[in-house]
């Protein structure tokens, strides 16, 4: 093998672009998945979905620099967060009666997010020992942060919308983007700030195999491991499960499911929160190949990994995955062999997506669901 | 030389020939139906001469022309408008907006005397509305002219696109389930409606009805499909003693 | 008793020159009213220049979300894309004042004496791109043709194509001696030569033309050909994205015009004489005294206003007539409006044309407002704020849309610093109020964004006061024709 390599350097080179691009087309495959099952369900393109990866990503770094100064929480924490749990108690007495409480337990989880990130004095500490348990840790903590905030989002911003003509939702979605951004601007702050490293020793042995010239690093390896871990789960959930099932359901007729006894608004909040999840673990991912995390890091990211669930098909979710990894290598590939690719580099997708719309507007693997006259 | 003369109208689904081997020929002035069990086909044939799918098989011939390939709007312009099944109006317009937009539309508006508001823009205009209130007011819609067109009861709406597709002159009219949601009284109306527009408006009108009532009634001559083929062909009674269409609607005896 | 016929004639059309005057007294009465509030924001001494900026921006939105009205709202294609065209707007006339403004034999290099130039610049770049037109329309159309060989053909063709015109790129920039299959490579990269040929052929006759004309029209007759040229290729790129998204709907279309506007952004950023990332500086007076300014507020405001006006006219006469009317009835059920024989094509993009042009013209205002442009002025930021202007307004409304653009024009402004609207006190309360709005200023764009989700939320979950805002509208939308506009 080496020797093939080594004779072949453009073809080593050809394969180690295609790595490249693999890796890449696999956090766009975890993104794009997040707006597929969205449109889906709701036919809504949900312009935050990038800003969710961004906080996973962020939630990363504050589980592993940041640390709260316990000393300096002052009265309106506990305050904030007595109050949350009093409207979390009302709430799970309502529940007891029978009665809707989700809108006090949404709240309670704002109560105490306003609690947290803002009266809590945070500080940079010292960063926690790369670890294969922290890199877990890190991953569950952004999991959790993403779906949770998913959630919120769905019920503050899109569900009083639901009936609204597309484009209201839109608007907002477009309004929810923008807060989380220039929020984030606000609160991050927007000079980019260095992920840590989460796995053991990867600065000094950062290559799992070397084939002469080609070079497999570790981290496009785990990259690709935990992408696809992930799109095994979910398709066992959406195939396997009785919540899949009416997930599907949901997709395919919005008011036929209600009228079969689906709990509708159950189903379009877990379908946020799965793909915010999956964004959340996208986020981490990309923290760890390329360290530079800043709060408009989601923006273009997010861009593409929707054109790539339109290349898919979107509503698709095995198209929005295969438009992903077409899109992740077609990208690398431009860059690499185009003179001056680099700067084209960011067009590709666009000019990808008016090529689709333009050929089969229903994607790859999506279908034309025409008009009855 | 009838007004349209269709012969051997086919198209095919994916395998599925929802039409084949269709005949038929219309006149100015007469009135026939089409009928048929659900799935024969019926919309499919008003679809393919309207011009919204391309037949795979046969002529469609209007007037001496050939209406293969045209586009909707062509074909509207060749003399034959449709009503449809469910109920398309231009929602956001008024009424009586519903009924202009449809007037007119053979010839070009130039785009600067929309622009420089002339004398002879509002000459136009007022022409169009003159003439649009007319329409109105022969089919009793008059009331209604500054009204949403969404927000009329439900057989006024139908009259309105009746209404709508005459405005465009046309010389054949296709009636898609113009009974379609309407009460006893109410298809009562609509049929003196239909003969009143047939010899005022001097069209020929072809009508796909499922109320075999109002079809045996209003229609000279019935055409029947059932699966895409014809069935049979001629005056309501000779229709109405065909063994092979009471058994295409109410089965084989057992 | 029955009149006779031609007094019947000339009281008709009495009636008619009545209403002409009824609909044509608005706009000119409105560029007159217009007229004092540009002397006060010439007068320095009355208007803070911060704020004749500000105001000028707002002249700028109104024609941009005017236009964007007319696309979205009347013709109902969900644009996400005229940063687009505001861009194409912005640099061709900036481009076109900065390089071809220019007398070729004035050593001082001032601008704005050669309109004559200008205008060769416009016709030499309509050439040259109607040529690269027809040769592109050539090639689709044999592609197109291939599907008499077979069905399968044109997308394998297609496929064939790109794969040469990938491999011609390629190894093109590294044979010295280019080969003839190279004529790919070769054809393109020979356009921008051919252009230059042509405009160097143009340019001294083109130039001595000018010397001819009067020195004060100089000016105006260069602002002008500038901005004629910015809107005809906006419009033109309109037509480029109207066809092909003929077919799409809703989201998919929304989609796609975002895809044009960066694909719009990416190629201006990396074309070399347009300053590419760095920036195209139309600095309007190159010397040192006026560096970095481009024309003064003094100037440029009534050609602002006018454009604004020009354009509000434009749509609002388009939207009530019975063009407006058949793009309407497209916009509500394409398959009906074709039913009645309708020409969806010319309708839709015609809407397209128009609101691109517009946009453009905007967009070339904007340059020479400010004399300096970035291609991150116009990506798809300015697309959402705009589409962001129309949708509050209403869909459909433009007096609305103008009022919400003046409106969203002030509030960044106003968020970003709000003590220099506080009045005056001097006292420790004051202190603390201008501590905290300077503070809130900071925070403007978070509370853009939440007002904005407020707004949305709270005009879907307010039926009673939709349902009266409706009834107004209907009551007012049900004028006789002929009434005033």
């Amino acid at each position: 093998m080496i020797h093939l390599f080594t004779q072949f350097p453009h073809l080593a080179e050809f394969v180690q672009q295609l790595i490249n691009g693999l890796s890449l087309g696999a956090i766009y495959a975890l993104i794009a998945v997040g707006y597929t099952m969205v449109y889906g369900v709701l036919r809504l393109i949900n312009f935050a979905h990038g800003d969710i990866y961004m906080i996973g990503a962020m939630t990363g770094i504050y589980a592993m620099t940041q640390r709260p100064d316990w000393s300096g929480a002052g009265l309106s924490m506990v305050i904030l967060l007595a109050l949350s749990g009093l409207v979390l108690l009302g709430a799970a007495s309502q529940r007891w009666r029978g009665r809707k409480c989700e809108y006090l337990v949404v709240i309670a989880l704002l109560l105490a997010e306003v609690a947290v990130l803002g009266f809590v004095p945070w500080r940079h500490g010292e960063p926690c020992p790369p670890s294969w348990l922290t890199f877990v840790m890190v991953l569950g903590g952004a999991m959790l942060a993403s779906g949770l905030l998913g959630y919120q989002i769905e019920f503050i911003a899109y569900r009083p919308l639901r009936n609204q003509p597309r484009i209201n939702a839109l608007i907002t979605a477009i309004g929810v983007s923008m807060f989380l951004e220039f929020g984030g601007q606000r609160y991050f702050g927007a000079t980019p700030q260095a992920f840590p490293q989460l796995i053991p020793g990867l600065e000094q042995h950062p290559d799992l195999f070397k084939f002469g010239p080609l070079v497999i690093p570790k981290v496009d390896t785990l990259i690709l491991c935990v992408a696809l871990l992930m799109m095994f789960a979910l398709r066992h959930i959406v195939m396997k499960t009785r919540v899949g099932m009416a997930l599907r359901a949901v997709s395919h007729r919005f008011d036929t499911a209600a009228l079969m006894g689906v709990d509708v608004n159950r189903i379009v909040s877990f379908t946020f929160v799965l793909g915010s999840i999956l964004a959340g673990t996208g986020g981490i991912l990309v923290a760890m190949r390329s360290p530079k995390v800043d709060p408009i890091m989601g923006l273009l990211p997010g861009l593409k990994a929707f054109v790539a669930a339109v290349l898919g098909g979107i509503g698709s979710i095995p198209g929005a995955v295969a438009g992903a990894f077409l899109l992740g290598i077609t990208e690398v590939m431009v860059a690499g062999y185009f003179p001056h690719g680099s700067q084209y580099r960011d067009g590709v997708a666009f000019v990808i997506l008016i090529g689709v719309l333009l050929v089969k507007p229903s994607g790859l693997f999506g279908s034309n669901a025409s008009e009855k006259v | 030389m009838p007004l349209l003369e269709i012969t051997n109208l086919g198209i095919c689904f994916g395998g599925l020939h929802a039409l084949a081997g269709f005949n038929f020929v219309l006149d100015s002035g007469e009135l026939v139906a089409l009928i048929g069990p659900n799935g024969a086909g019926k919309t499919t044939a008003f679809n393919l001469v309207a011009g919204i799918y391309a037949p795979d098989a046969g002529r469609i011939v209007l007037d001496g022309r050939s209406l293969a390939g045209l586009d909707p709007a062509a074909i509207n312009h060749a003399g034959l408008a449709r009503t449809f099944q469910n109920i398309r109006l231009f929602q956001n317009l008024t009424v009586l907006d519903n009924v202009i937009v449809a007037l007119n539309n053979s010839a070009e508006h130039g785009l600067l005397t929309t622009l420089l508001r002339g004398p002879r823009f509002h000459r136009e205009s007022r022409k169009s509305h003159a003439r649009g209130m007319e329409l109105l007011a022969t089919l009793r819609l008059d009331q209604y002219a500054s009204r949403l067109a969404g927000g009329l009861p439900y057989g006024d709406q139908r009259r309105l696109e009746i209404a709508r597709a005459l405005a465009t002159s046309p010389r054949i009219l296709l009636l898609d389930e113009p009974a379609a949601g309407m009460n006893p009284r109410e298809k009562v109306e609509l049929m003196e409606l239909i003969r009143f527009i047939r010899d005022r408006f001097k069209v020929g009108i072809w009508l796909i009805e499922h109320d075999m009532n109002l079809v045996m009634k209003i229609s000279q001559r019935i055409t029947v499909l059932d699966h895409g083929e014809m069935l049979a062909v001629g005056s309501p009674d000779e229709i109405q003693a065909n063994p092979k269409v009471i058994e295409a609607y109410l089965g084989a005896p057992a | 008793m029955e009149l006779p016929a031609p007094i019947i004639a000339c009281r008709a059309s009495a009636g008619v020159w009545a209403a002409v005057l009824r609909s044509n007294w608005l706009w000119p009465l409105l560029l007159l009213t217009l007229l004092p509030l540009g002397a006060l924001v010439e007068n320095e001494n009355c208007v803070n220049p911060y704020f004749a900026h500000i105001i000028l921006l707002c002249g700028i939105n109104i024609t941009l979300a005017v236009s964007l009205q007319l696309i979205n709202g009347i013709s109902g294609q969900f644009s996400l894309g005229h940063a687009g065209f505001m861009a194409i707007g912005a640099y061709l006339g900036g481009f076109a004042t900065l390089t071809y403004s220019v007398l070729p034999a004035d050593v001082s290099g001032d601008p704005f004496r050669s309109p004559g130039g200008v205008l060769w610049f416009g016709l030499a770049l309509l050439v040259v791109a109607l040529l690269a037109a027809g040769a592109l329309w050539l090639l689709f159309i044999l592609i197109r043709s291939s599907r008499r060989i077979h069905p399968a053909m044109p997308p394998i063709f297609m496929l064939l194509v790109i794969l040469w015109f990938v491999i011609d790129r390629a190894i093109g920039y590294q044979l010295e001696h280019p080969a003839w299959y190279l004529l790919w490579t070769r054809g393109w990269s020979g356009l921008p030569r051919l252009l230059d040929f042509v405009i160097h052929a143009g340019m001294s006759p083109a130039a001595r033309v000018s010397t001819w004309l009067p020195h004060s029209w100089c000016k105006p007759l260069c602002l002008l050909t500038a901005l004629l040229i910015a809107g005809t290729f906006a419009g033109l790129s309109g037509l480029l994205v109207g066809l092909p998204t003929l077919r799409l709907r809703g989201d998919y279309l929304a989609i796609a015009t975002l895809g044009f506007g960066e694909i719009i952004r990416v190629g201006i950023l990396n074309t070399e004489p347009l300053g590419a990332a760095t920036g195209l500086s139309v600095s309007i007076y190159p010397n040192a005294a006026d560096s970095g300014a481009g024309l003064s507020a003094h100037y440029i405001f009534p050609w602002i206003f006018g454009a604004a006006v020009a354009a509000t006219m434009v749509i609002w006469r388009l939207a009530k007539s019975a063009k407006g009317r058949a793009i309407r009835a497209v916009r509500d059920d394409e398959i009906a409006a074709a039913a009645i024989g309708i020409d969806t094509t010319h309708h839709k993009v015609i809407a397209f044309v128009i609101g691109a042009f517009f946009a453009g013209v905007a967009g070339a205002l904007y340059a020479h407002l400010d004399g300096y442009l970035n291609t991150n002025e116009f990506a798809f930021t300015r697309s959402i704020e705009l589409v962001v202007i129309v949708t509050i307004a209403g869909l459909g409304n433009i007096w609305w849309t103008v009022a919400v653009a003046i409106g969203l024009t002030w509030l960044p402004e106003i968020l970003r610093d709000p003590t220099l609207f506080a009045i005056g006190k001097n006292s420790h309360k004051a202190g603390l109020f201008v501590q905290y709005c300077k503070q809130l200023g900071e925070f403007r764009m978070v509370i853009y964004s939440v007002l904005l989700i407020a707004i949305m939320l709270a005009r879907a979950n307010w039926p009673p006061l939709r349902a009266m805002c409706q009834r107004w509208l209907a009551l007012v939308r049900n004028h006789p024709p002929n009434g005033a506009c």
